[in-house]
């Protein structure tokens, strides 16, 4: 008798081995998918979004300010109503800090409300000054001219400042360093600051309130644009354009960290902002430390939800959990929203692909 | 002696002294050196009537060679220049010293005294670099195209030079790219394809007004209007694109010298009075006015001229304008006498 063997069968794979290696597959197909579905903030920066996203779901909400001022026509009023909304907020501490004012001064194009006015601006050095400041300095890098002097003049803000004694500094032309840019939206790991700017304890955004034909509106996060050194960034600033205006607004504010903004919003501009537009009395000071909530209750007050198709930027750094967009979770402070709710005729709408000019 | 020789002499003191230890010079006293401001502050003191003793141990000599190895070493492997040494992406920095490098390379008595054997190679990458990596893209896309014209007026077939690689042309970087190439020989490069688009660009982006600004002269079909700044050095680009075209009563070039006669009587900026008359006096030969405009920049005229007025003119002291190496560099340019700044020979 024979023992016959029965003839092994070769399998290439076990059953169990083909399950192991389909479900490795699957696994790392979805990390492969997820990593591309989350360029340019990569994977790891992607759940922690989420995770910040969903920490803020529960329950965090941002205080705003919006307080009446009827005119420019004196500094004491607008004073009192900004201390009033600076007190009704809970603020940082200003108590020996080195404040850095930044206005948007950008253009002198008569008939047109284009800069941060003078009165808003004296205002806020008084504010400051009476908290306590160690150092006050005012400090901007307008986007369309190389020297800023004569828009000083011309648009007023010279004579506040040599009343105050308070220093400006040209943030196009100051020295600078590198920082890293902490949210990898841009495409640019790295950001060149202003030193005036690296070395302040509190930085304060003062934007007009404006429409903007690139942005949507002009608020305390697209303010940030004019503290990037034209010297290495080129005049109108329009580098940051070719990697996305939203992506870099967001950008900035996550790398500049600026704590808190004031809108002048007592005549802004609708239409063709940031230049063209037309005034529009509003009578407001927007005030707060969380600038998406700042920037979404200033939308509002134009008549704007900011949303993925509108002021695209505020719905973005809403998303990135930067801040709040959502008005249920924004606690106005001063006046209702409703009282002082107006309709500003939008910006024209552009294509992305000629922002670069 | 020029009545004016004493002023510049001053001026000259205040960059050799306000020069930092690297070699280089800030935007103001005490700043970090950019590849700017010391290139306008060697070309200022280059100033071949001033007679600086080569070899020397003539404060000016000695800063005129720190600041040129400060340059030399600046340059990247790609030939061009960041905006200081940390910075390693090569921009618009490229154009003024390559401007620099050519006037050393073609004034005899510079050439002597300061420059090296590898100063042609340097010149030559970063003519390169201006021409391949410095000047926009051309726009492939007829319907781009289009909508540029539509909603800005400018004709993209112009190709301009850009702060950054990579980016849109604008009015100064592109005055600066083309002094750099066109400086040494402009009658050959004023032929050249490049430079004649170049000159066309800056046409193209002139303010209905005269000047220009950035390079928006319409922005959504809004007259954007000039600024002194832009204005200033795309006419000193144009003083080396000049022909017979561009003279008239009623020209671009006679619309945006008298508009910037008028910034800078009405200007309370150093910078644009430094620079504006720099502009004006490579045109305008009227010795009254021209005299109005470098007394504004000294500040020698009678107190009811200047009531109105801030800038404060040199410091007496110092020898400097607003403290900073920029705005003295372009004063000490304006009083120049002779134009080897510009037209070096």
């Amino acid at each position: 008798m024979s023992i016959q063997f029965q003839p092994h069968k070769r399998r290439f794979l076990s059953r169990r081995q083909f399950t192991r290696l389909m479900l490795t597959g699957a696994i790392g197909g979805s990390v492969a998918i997820a990593e591309l579905a989350s360029r340019p903030l990569g994977l790891v920066k992607w759940f922690s979004v989420n995770f910040r996203r969903i920490s803020l779901g529960f329950g965090q909400s941002s205080e705003v300010a919006i307080i009446t001022a009827p005119s420019y026509d004196s500094v004491g009023e607008v004073l009192n109503q900004l201390r009033t909304a600076w007190d009704s907020l809970s603020m940082p501490e200003v108590l020996g800090k080195r404040v850095v004012l930044k206005p948007n001064i950008i253009y002198n194009i008569p008939g047109r409300v284009i800069n941060t006015h003078p009165v808003v601006i004296d205002a806020a050095i008084q504010l400051m000054r009476e908290k306590g400041a160690k150092e006050i300095v005012v400090a901007e890098g307008t986007a369309y001219q190389r020297d800023i002097t004569d828009l000083l003049y011309q648009s007023g803000i010279q004579e506040v400042l040599e009343r105050n004694a308070v220093p400006f500094v040209d943030l196009n032309h100051d020295d600078i360093k590198k920082v890293r840019n902490k949210g990898g939206y841009s495409g640019r790991e790295d950001l060149w600051v202003p030193m005036t700017v690296a070395n302040a304890d509190l930085l304060i955004s003062m934007p007009k309130l404006k429409t903007h034909h690139w942005a949507g509106a002009t608020l305390s996060m697209k303010n940030l644009y004019g503290i990037v050194p034209g010297l290495k960034y080129g005049w109108p600033k329009n580098a940051l354009h070719v990697t996305g205006i939203e992506a870099n607004i967001v950008e900035l504010y996550e790398t500049l960290a600026p704590q808190v903004a004031i809108v002048d919003g007592i005549i802004g501009m609708e239409e063709d902002g940031p230049l063209f537009g037309r005034s529009k009395s509003t009578q407001v000071l927007v005030v707060g430390r969380d600038l998406v909530a700042v920037d979404a209750t200033c939308a509002r007050i134009m008549g704007f939800e900011p949303s993925s198709e509108v002021i695209k930027h505020i719905w973005y750094a809403d998303w990135l959990g930067q801040g709040v967009l959502n008005q249920s979770k924004i606690i106005i402070k001063g006046v209702p929203l409703e009282s002082v709710r107006q309709n500003y005729l939008p910006p024209p709408s552009l294509d992305d692909t000629i922002k670069r000019y | 002696m020029g009545i004016y020789d004493k002023n510049l002499l001053n001026a000259l003191d205040f960059l050799t002294l306000s020069q930092n230890l690297d070699g280089g010079w800030g935007y103001r006293r005490d700043g970090m050196s950019y590849t700017e401001p010391t290139v306008f502050a060697l070309l200022a003191l280059l100033n071949p009537t001033v007679g600086i003793k080569a070899n020397s141990s003539d404060p000016r000599f000695i800063a005129l060679q720190k600041g040129l190895v400060w340059l030399r070493q600046g340059q990247h492997s790609d030939g061009g220049w960041g905006v200081f040494f940390e910075d390693g992406v090569s921009n618009w920095m490229t154009y003024p010293a390559t401007w620099l490098f050519n006037v050393i390379l073609k004034i005899p008595s510079l050439f002597a005294a300061y420059s090296k054997p590898e100063d042609s190679g340097i010149r030559d990458r970063a003519e390169s670099w201006i021409i391949e990596r410095g000047r926009e893209a051309a726009v492939e896309s007829e319907t781009l195209a289009a909508q540029i014209r539509k909603l800005f007026s400018i004709d993209s077939g112009f190709r301009g030079w850009s702060w950054g690689m990579g980016e849109a042309g604008w009015v100064i970087p592109t005055s600066m790219a083309l002094i750099a190439l066109v400086i040494s020989n402009p009658k050959a490069m004023n032929e050249s394809e490049v430079v004649k688009n170049g000159k066309e660009y800056l046409r193209d982006r002139a303010c209905p007004v005269g000047g220009w600004n950035v390079g928006n002269p319409w922005m959504l079909g809004k007259a954007l209007p000039p600024t002194p700044d832009a204005t200033s050095f795309a006419l000193l680009a144009w003083r080396l694109l000049l022909d017979a075209s561009d003279f008239g009563s009623t020209s671009q070039l006679q619309k945006s010298i008298t508009l910037l006669s008028d910034f800078i009587t009405n200007s309370n900026s150093d910078q644009t009075i430094v620079l504006g008359t720099l502009a004006v006096r490579l045109f305008d030969e009227n010795a009254a006015s021209l005299n109005f405009m470098i007394n504004g920049v000294t500040r020698q005229f009678g107190p009811d001229n200047i009531s109105r007025k801030t800038a404060k003119g040199q410091d007496l002291v110092s020898g400097g304008w607003a403290n900073s190496a920029y705005t003295t560099a372009f004063a000490a340019l304006a009083l120049s006498d002779t134009r080897y700044f510009i037209q070096p020979a």
